[in-house]
């Protein structure tokens, strides 16, 4: 099972963010520098550790705790 | 049974070039080199104020059937599709026949399949060549969606171009011709491309007027198309290659009998990471988007048209087409070039306003 750790060092080193920005209610298009463009690669990028998104959940992916619930789910 | 063959294909863009530089002076550059990055397109052509997809169109059909030397009088059926008609009523198909001296005997009609449009009329097509219905057809895909985004959506506007593309089928002999299809719908994400306020269920007003700008700086209306790109990418990217996977079971092939595979071309690194999942070697890939941009439903018939033209397109070769988007939808086609080959059309790409084909 993937820890939240982990998932938070993958977004941090896909979004090219420090790791402790990412609480659980960050909204991704608040971080620094991040584009509609990060959020296709950060989509690659989870799948590739191993976090498969429902495109209905992709749709309304938001905030750094939205990936950790799919995650869980 | 009477099978159709894909015999001539030409495709038209406007001249004019919405640049990369431009877009940047528009929307910031960090943004629009962001795009650029992922999607691979570095121009995009757009239509001016006066020229429309079915002018596209009629240039497009209009300098195939002259280079080919093809009697109009011998065409029996025109489909066009597009999502930019010239009017909710009457269908484009109409006006193209009058522009296109089409006789009256040939049907003609539209689809709206988005996209998907390329796989999908050429379905059609066949199931009217089997019927005898038909014997020669046009199938006309044009989109300007440039003309329905909101100037200033950061996203779409750097994404799409406009373009169109006439295909010519006609009997197919034993060995070529439109093989097979395999379609597909997930309508759990219609509202995923969707035009809000274009039809019944929202008619236009002051409200539909309004400009949301969204929270990554996209600015947009009711009245203009939209998508959510994250959810479009994912499906893209997930169920393609699944799809596809199973095409190829159904139609008893492998990656290995394929000489082609022309994806949608959306974007050059969605259509790389559905490369890579169906682990399509280097040498069956084709992109067409660099200089046109996301062409809608003319950009699978475009990278064909574009591959015949760069000389990929082998006599007999298997070709197979995959076209997804609005529905959601997905459309492959599997298509075996005949013995002669498929030589380009000898005529221009482009369409200017001053063109004399450009005139209505």
């Amino acid at each position: 099972m993937i820890t939240d750790e982990q998932i938070r060092q993958a977004v941090a080193r896909e979004l090219k963010v420090p790791p402790a920005l990412l609480l659980r209610d960050t909204a991704l298009h608040t971080l620094p520098g991040f584009d509609s463009v990060q959020l296709l690669m950060l989509m690659v990028a989870l799948e590739e550790i191993g976090i498969k998104i429902p495109t209905t959940e992709a749709a309304n992916l938001r905030t750094f705790g939205d990936i950790l619930v799919f995650e869980r789910k | 049974m009477m099978r159709a063959a894909l015999t001539a294909i030409h495709h038209v863009v406007p001249a004019r070039s919405l640049t990369t530089a431009e877009l940047e002076a528009r929307f910031g550059a960090k943004h629009v080199q962001s795009i650029a990055k992922l999607s691979g397109i570095r121009e995009r052509r757009v239509v001016e104020r006066g020229m429309t997809a079915a002018d596209l169109a009629f240039a497009a059909a209009d300098r195939l059937l002259t280079a080919r030397a093809v009697p109009r009088a011998s065409v029996d059926l025109l489909i066009v599709t597009t999502q930019t008609g010239d009017y909710q009523i009457p269908g484009t198909a109409f006006v193209l026949h009058e522009r296109l001296g089409l006789p009256e005997q040939c049907a003609a009609y539209d689809l709206a399949q988005g996209c998907s449009a390329f796989p999908y009329s050429l379905a059609v097509a066949q199931g009217l060549f089997a019927t005898g219905v038909a014997r020669r057809a046009l199938v006309l895909n044009t989109d300007a969606l440039s003309t329905i985004l909101h100037p200033g959506d950061r996203t779409l506007v750097t994404l799409h171009g406009d373009g169109a593309v006439a295909t010519l089928l006609e009997p197919a002999t034993a060995s070529e011709g439109l093989v097979a299809f395999h379609f597909g719908t997930d309508s759990s994400g219609w509202r995923y491309l969707c035009m809000p306020a274009s039809g019944a269920r929202q008619p236009r007003d002051e409200n539909t007027r309004k400009e949301i700008t969204d929270e990554t700086g996209n600015v947009r209306s009711a009245e203009h198309f939209q998508m959510n790109g994250q959810a479009v990418f994912h499906f893209a990217i997930h169920k393609i290659p699944d799809v596809t996977r199973a095409a190829l079971i159904k139609f008893g092939v492998t990656m290995a009998d394929l000489d082609l595979v022309i994806l949608h071309q959306a974007n050059r690194f969605m259509i790389e990471q559905i490369y890579k999942k169906l682990e399509v070697p280097v040498g069956k890939q084709f992109f067409y988007l660099e200089d046109v941009g996301n062409l809608s439903g003319a950009a699978t018939p475009a990278a064909m048209s574009e591959a015949v033209r760069q000389g990929r397109v082998r006599p007999g070769a298997l070709i197979l087409l995959v076209s997804f988007g609005v529905g959601l939808s997905w459309g492959l086609a599997l298509v075996r070039i005949g013995l002669d080959g498929l030589a380009p059309v000898p005529a221009s790409t482009e369409l200017t306003l001053t063109d004399p084909s450009s005139k209505s």
